[in-house]
Order: structure tokens, then C-alpha cells, then sequence
């Protein structure tokens, strides 16, 4: 079972558990009405009462007076505020000023319409204004991300504070470059082209056409990515295509019993550093070169480029940045370096199967010695820790970094070696200990 | 009962509902309800390990969404605003709980027999998720699978290192697998 697989089995188990309350929740909400509840904002015009809700009214009214009766009325405490620890820190709705984002949703959708009104290829966006919108922090920047659906294509949008626009729109095919000066990116058919011409080199080669697949624009390590899922001959494939070059970036596929198909070299589709297009990144004077940096992540992680399977990528969202990919042993790692100085500043594993979607973090990413000795103890099973003697944790560089847990424990002497990224027992042992 | 498939909705819908209500919109209430209540129960129930308290925490959640919804400021993460009320109600619960003497315990293996909706694969993952893990094991995976909260706002909310919750998420993923 792949862990999508698993977290989709876990929300449904719950979906499918929790209880429908929500006409006692409507009955008690009426039962707990406040009347003098400050209103921020006042209907503008008289709000209908849909039949359902009338009968719900009526029913509580009912409860109200048995309850009344039985001489025990709950009412919800007046001017209660929600459980929040921290005061908002500004006021936001759609259609006011955001003083965040400096302009509302309204008028963000509006700079959009304006900006495809001057393209002659753009989609007819739908009369009157409808769209799906939501906040996206893109890095440190909150922006608003739109969907709408227009004729004949969806279209994407983010929309900054500044008023730049980065949209795309499926079906029409752009140009290689000056996506980003444009302010576009290219179509999805484009996008669609590429995967084909990737599939070309791969084992599996995609000699049909695409009908019916699903995509989604999502911003993943600082670069625009299109999302491609589709089912062919037996197996399912995703694929991410660059969406400001076009580029296949990574692929993964499953078979329908859930066994996953990982490609076996990566970098030859590694779109990064293709010399036959133009380059993805201009790398800033002084920075260290992909070979340097990987160089950088082998020797932390004490691995030989012979041992293991590793590409890298870089990207210059805030600060130009590699991402070393690095698996051994079927467990992934990625090393976050800093073009400019070399400086290890992330690093993650199980890259491929957890979706964090945050794809840096700190170096202080290894587990602490604390930590490491709670999983140990857990995995050994012991809970009564006063019965421990000699109880130690040391960093061990053989191989992949590890701890070394070492304790004595009703008579026997344990030695357990865990992961100092990847909280797995490596191995463990017990002897008796010889008085 | 069955509730929408995809409960992980996005910031500008159940910001919508919020609004709603506060405008006292018929159905405003139902339809944050469809899209939030897997979230607040499966949290709930994953602190609380009892399903009678954590119904109880499920209602009173709403009903004070209900009082606060006039007042209530996006910041763009609604169900994170949503799941604190949640978290709290949920903590003067388990000192209500303790006061009293012991806290009750569940028979997993029954849970949900009761209920039309649930089926016998959801009783096991069900099982497996309140038996097998940790108390932070159960609501990292509950956070992440049931709310669609990334590691990074899920360390946020349960105050825990970044790196904890990942290894920590990481660890319960192994012990379900190899139990489902």
C-alpha cells in the first residue's frame, strides 16, 4: 500500500465515522442565539428561510419548551469568542481593502480580466464574475490563487500584491522563452507535448493520445509544475512538466496493486541542466556548480556517488539553491545546498512518499539524541525507564549518519543503532551481561 | 453517514461558509459542517480516544464557530482557526475527564458498529490508528490524512519540531501499514 493509498483509506475511515449532528447543531444554535452579538457585517438583503430551515426552527422551538418544562435550559455563553490564542491581525473578507495583500479578491479577479483582455488567444472568461479563489503563500508572499472556468479552457491564475499575474491556461501552445517575462506560462497542450516527447526515451512509450486526464498549476520547491494524472496500459502515471520551460521534471507510476515503478536513473530526464534548451537558471557569479554540490551532499551523507543513485536541481525563488536527491537502500534523501557558499540549509527524507510539500527545512532536521533514544525505548519495549542503567547516545558516522543507543536493562546489555534522519532501527542486539 | 469525499476544502470555501453564517444564511451551517466535522472529529476523538466525548467536542465546536463566526477574521487558514477551538475544547475536556476519576475507555474493535456508514475496512484502519500509535502519532495522521495539513502547520498547531512530526509521521505511516 503506498501512502496516498493509506491516507486516503484514514480520511475516508473517519469521513465515514463522524457522526451527522447538524440538526441538533441547528436546534442548540437557535437555543443559543445572543442578541447582543456586535455584527461586523449586516445582511444586504432580507435572508429567505429556506423550508428545512423553518422546520428545523419550529422543531427547536418544540425542544425549547420541553426542555424549559423539564426546568434545564443550555444556552451557549454569550459573546464568547472562538477558542483562538492569538488576535487576528488584520481584517480580511473578499470585497473589503486587504491591508495584507493591498487589494481585494474583487479587484485582484479584475486585473486579471484586464491583463487577458489584451491577449487575442485568451479564454472567454465566465458572465457574470465566477471563480473559485483561495490564499496561497507562494515562499514569503501571500497571493491569491484563482480557478475559473472559462471557454473553451480552464484557466489558473495567481495573482501578487504587486498586480504581477502568473497564469496559464490549457490548450494553447507558447513559446520556450520569455514565458516568465510574459508572465505566462505554456499551455497544457504543450505540456502534453512534452511528456510525449519524454516518453519516448522511457521503457513505456505513450503511442496514444491524450483524452482524459487530469492536471493541476501547483508552485512545488519554488518552480510552477504542472500536475499531469492520466491511466494508460495498466499502469497509473503522474507527471510533473515544468510549466515555465516545459520540461518533464519527475515522473512516478503505480501499477493498480499499488506497487510503485521508480524510474531507474532520474538524470537523464533531469530538465535542469539540459544544454538543448535555454537554461532554466542563471546561477549567480561565484556560485558553486552541480557537481560541487553534490560532492558537498555525498560527503555528509559519508555515501559513495558509486553506491547510490543521485540528480540534482536548482532553483532561485528567494536565493539560488540545489536540491541534491540522493536514494540508497530504496530510502530517499534531499539535501537543500546554497549556490552561493555551499551551505547545507535542508534536508528531508522519504522525499518521494511523504508529501510535505515543503521541500526545505533547517539543518536541525536530524532527530536530537532525546528523541532518538524515545524511539529506541519504544521499539523495545520498555516503559518502566528507572530500571535502566547506563543509559547512552552517540552520533555514528559509518555509512548513513546513525546513533548508537546503548543501555543495560534487567540484567541484559542492549545495542541498538537508529537512523539520525530516518527514525528506523538499523540494528539490535542484547547480551547478558557478565558479572 | 457519509460525508463529502474530499473533506480537505479549500481556505475560500470554508471561509465562505464562516460567512455565511455570520449572515445567518440558511444552510451556511450544514455545508461547513460537510466540509469541517471529518476534520474536528477524527481530531477530537484522536486526543480525546473516546467517541461519546468526542462528539460532545464535535458539537460544541460548531455551535461556538456559530457564536464567533460574526467576529471571525480570515487569515486564510479557516480550518486551522476551526481545529484550535477544537484543540482547546478538547483539552478542558481531558481536564474535566481527570478530575473525575478515570477516563473512559473504547472497545475499537466495536467502534462504529452502530453506524450504517462504516464499513469494516474503515473499523480496522479506525482500530489500528487508536490502538497502534502514540497520542502525537494519532494526531500528525489525523492532521495530514483527515484535515490536509501539511508537517510544517501541523508542528505549528501541536507546538513540536518540524523534524519530530516528520519522523513521528513517519513512524505511525510503518506501524499502519503493517497492520492494515
Amino acid at each position: 500500500m503506498t501512502n496516498k493509498q493509506l491516507k486516503k483509506k484514514i480520511r475516508r475511515a473517519f469521513s465515514n465515522a463522524t457522526p451527522n449532528r447538524v440538526n441538533e447543531l441547528a436546534a442548540k444554535a437557535l437555543l443559543s442565539g445572543n442578541p447582543n452579538r456586535k455584527e461586523d457585517r449586516k445582511p444586504t438583503k432580507p435572508v429567505k428561510t429556506s423550508i428545512q430551515f423553518r422546520a428545523i426552527a419550529t422543531l427547536a422551538a418544540s425542544v425549547a419548551i420541553v426542555i424549559l418544562i423539564g426546568g434545564t435550559l443550555l444556552i451557549g455563553n454569550p459573546g464568547n469568542q472562538p477558542g483562538g490564542s492569538e488576535p487576528p491581525a488584520m481584517q480580511m473578507s473578499p470585497g473589503a481593502d486587504n491591508p495584507t495583500l493591498g487589494l481585494s479578491v474583487d479587484a485582484a479577479y479584475d486585473l486579471l480580466k484586464d491583463h487577458l483582455k489584451g491577449q487575442e488567444d485568451a479564454p472567454e472568461l465566465p458572465k457574470p464574475n465566477h471563480y473559485e479563489w483561495e490564499y496561497q503563500l507562494l515562499g514569503e508572499i501571500l497571493v491569491y490563487k484563482f480557478n475559473v472556468e472559462a471557454e473553451p479552457d480552464d484557466i489558473i491564475a495567481y495573482v501578487y500584491p504587486s498586480g504581477e499575474i502568473y497564469y496559464c491556461y490549457a490548450g494553447k501552445k507558447g513559446s520556450s522563452t520569455s514565458m516568465l517575462e510574459q508572465g505566462r506560462f505554456i499551455g497544457l497542450d504543450a505540456a502534453i507535448e512534452s511528456i510525449k516527447e519524454y516518453a519516448k526515451d522511457r521503457e513505456v512509450p505513450f503511442d496514444f493520445s491524450f483524452e482524459d486526464y487530469e492536471w493541476e498549476l501547483e508552485l512545488d520547491a519554488g518552480r510552477y509544475i504542472y500536475q499531469i494524472e492520466f491511466h494508460y496500459n495498466q499502469y497509473d502515471w503522474v507527471i510533473w512538466v515544468d510549466a515555465e520551460y516545459g520540461k518533464v521534471w519527475n515522473d512516478l507510476v503505480e501499477t493498480h496493486n499499488g506497487e510503485l515503478i521508480t524510474p531507474t536513473d532520474p538524470s537523464p530526464t533531469n530538465p535542469t541542466f539540459n544544454t538543448e534548451g535555454p537554461p532554466l537558471i542563471v546561477l549567480p557569479e561565484g556560485s558553486i556548480d552541480p557537481e560541487t554540490a553534490i560532492s558537498i551532499a555525498l560527503k555528509d551523507a559519508n555515501l559513495n556517488e558509486n553506491d547510490v543513485s543521485v540528480w540534482v536541481e536548482a532553483n532561485n525563488t528567494v536565493v539560488t539553491i540545489y536540491n541534491v536527491h540522493i536514494t540508497h537502500n530504496g530510502d530517499e534523501y534531499v539535501y537543500t545546498i546554497r549556490a552561493n557558499d555551499g551551505k547545507i540549509v535542508g534536508f528531508i527524507t522519504d522525499y518521494k512518499d511523504s508529501d510535505t510539500g515543503d521541500e526545505t527545512r533547517p539543518p536541525d532536521g536530524k532527530i536530537d539524541k532525546d528523541m532518538a533514544i524515545e524511539f529506541v525505548l519504544e521499539d523495545v519495549g520498555i516503559t518502566d525507564r528507572e530500571n535502566i542503567i547506563n543509559l547512552q547516545c552517540e552520533e555514528d558516522a559509518d555509512g548513513l549518519n546513525h546513533y548508537d543507543v546503548t543501555f543495560v536493562y534487567c540484567g541484559y546489555a542492549y545495542k541498538v543503532e537508529i537512523g539520525m534522519y530516518n527514525p528506523n532501527i538499523i540494528s539490535a542486539s542484547k547480551e547478558p551481561v557478565v558479572s | 453517514m457519509t460525508l463529502w469525499a474530499d473533506t480537505r476544502a479549500s481556505s475560500g470555501t470554508l471561509d465562505e461558509c464562516i460567512d455565511r453564517i455570520a449572515r445567518k444564511e440558511p444552510l451556511g451551517m450544514d455545508d461547513l459542517y460537510q466540509l469541517a466535522a471529518p476534520g474536528v472529529y477524527a481530531f477530537a476523538l484522536s486526543v480525546l480516544k473516546n467517541s461519546h466525548d468526542a462528539e460532545d467536542v464535535l458539537q460544541d465546536t460548531f455551535l461556538r464557530i456559530y457564536d464567533g463566526a460574526a467576529s471571525y477574521h480570515s487569515q486564510g487558514k479557516p480550518m486551522a482557526w476551526i481545529l484550535t477551538i477544537t484543540k482547546n475544547l478538547c483539552y478542558k475536556r481531558l481536564q474535566e475527564l481527570k478530575r473525575g476519576g478515570a477516563i473512559p475507555l473504547e472497545e475499537w474493535k466495536d467502534y462504529g458498529l452502530a453506524q450504517s456508514g462504516t464499513t469494516s475496512d474503515d473499523r480496522l484502519v479506525i482500530q489500528a490508528c487508536m490502538e497502534k500509535l502514540t497520542d502525537d502519532e494519532r494526531q500528525i495522521v489525523v492532521l495530514h490524512a483527515v484535515s490536509g495539513f501539511k508537517h510544517r502547520e501541523i508542528a505549528k498547531m501541536l507546538d513540536m519540531k518540524l523534524s519530530t512530526v516528520l519522523s513521528k509521521y513517519h513512524r505511525a505511516v510503518k506501524k499502519l501499514k503493517n497492520n492494515l
